[in-house]
């Protein structure tokens, strides 16, 4: 149960340190946000279970209530990311656009 | 004055008392009573919104299920994205219609779409139900809106509205 425990911790600590090297590796906003804001609640939900493992009924209680916690906010404040870069810069490296042409559209 | 759902609000005492159990973190008497009794308070009061329609155990497992095997695979290749030293990455933002009476699990999906990396949901316009994806590989495209509507309909069979519920 302790390898068991130690591998997912290890595990979580990886996805963490990969989606660091996403945040440097891509070149825009919209994939450096895939990378970093989404790979967290993923780091942190295969961490949280390998420790469960190890700290009894209470900790697990307390790790599943942040998981669900973090699990339904992050998408939020992800989202208002996504469309404050969204409106704030130029999307000229996008293959397709059916938001910007959606909203010019809106305009006139 | 809102009708009794006996069944709803013992599912809602408990789970408060649960969480509030767990934010303790030991099972203990007083601990137990003290969130029984905040638990029908709360609920008692009235505070937060009342939830409409009601919950199916089972389809709403399955719509857990899969969010939990999207959150694997697509971590998996957005790890691979990031491992390998090609970039294959080619973006866009995509509109997906969505049926109408998907409307209801609106922030459902946009959860759970967002959650999974490699989409992410950009804006979203409740007056013609339509979401504005990011995809990390536009290729992906079609597997992407076969994937969404799959995720509405899981939504929709977990979380019925009133007017369906009296219908079936």
């Amino acid at each position: 149960m302790t390898i068991v425990a130690h591998l997912l911790m290890a595990l979580g600590g990886l996805i963490a340190v990969l989606a660091g090297v996403g945040l440097l590796r891509f070149d825009t906003n919209y994939a450096r946000f895939h990378a970093a804001g989404k790979a967290s609640p993923v780091a942190f939900l295969v961490t949280a279970l390998g420790a469960s493992t190890q700290l009894g009924w209470g900790g697990t209680a307390r790790l599943a209530i942040a998981a669900v916690a973090m699990v339904l906010t992050l998408p939020v404040g992800v989202h208002l990311l996504f469309r404050a870069v969204h409106r704030t810069t130029a999307g000229d490296h996008l293959a397709a656009d059916d938001l910007a042409s959606a909203e010019r559209a809106a305009r006139y | 004055m809102r009708r009794p759902r006996t069944i709803r609000d013992l599912t809602m005492v408990t789970a408060l008392a649960a969480t509030w159990v767990g934010l303790w973190g030991s099972f203990s008497a007083a601990n137990v009573l003290g969130g029984l009794v905040l638990a029908v308070l709360v609920s008692g009061l009235g505070v937060g919104t009342s939830g409409r329609g009601g919950i199916r155990p089972i389809p709403l497992m399955r719509l857990l299920w899969r969010v939990l095997l999207d959150l694997v695979t697509s971590t998996l290749s957005v790890a691979v994205e990031i491992a390998t030293p090609t970039d294959r990455t080619e973006e866009a933002i995509v509109a997906v219609p969505l049926p109408v009476e998907s409307r209801q699990h609106f922030l459902l999906l946009i959860v759970a779409i967002t959650l999974t990396p490699g989409t992410a949901v950009v804006d979203a316009d409740p007056d013609t139900g339509t979401l504005y994806l990011h995809l990390l590989h536009v290729d992906r495209r079609m597997a992407v809106e076969t994937h969404v509507h799959e995720l509405a309909r899981l939504a929709r069979a977990a979380l019925p509205t009133d007017a369906e519920r009296s219908i079936a």
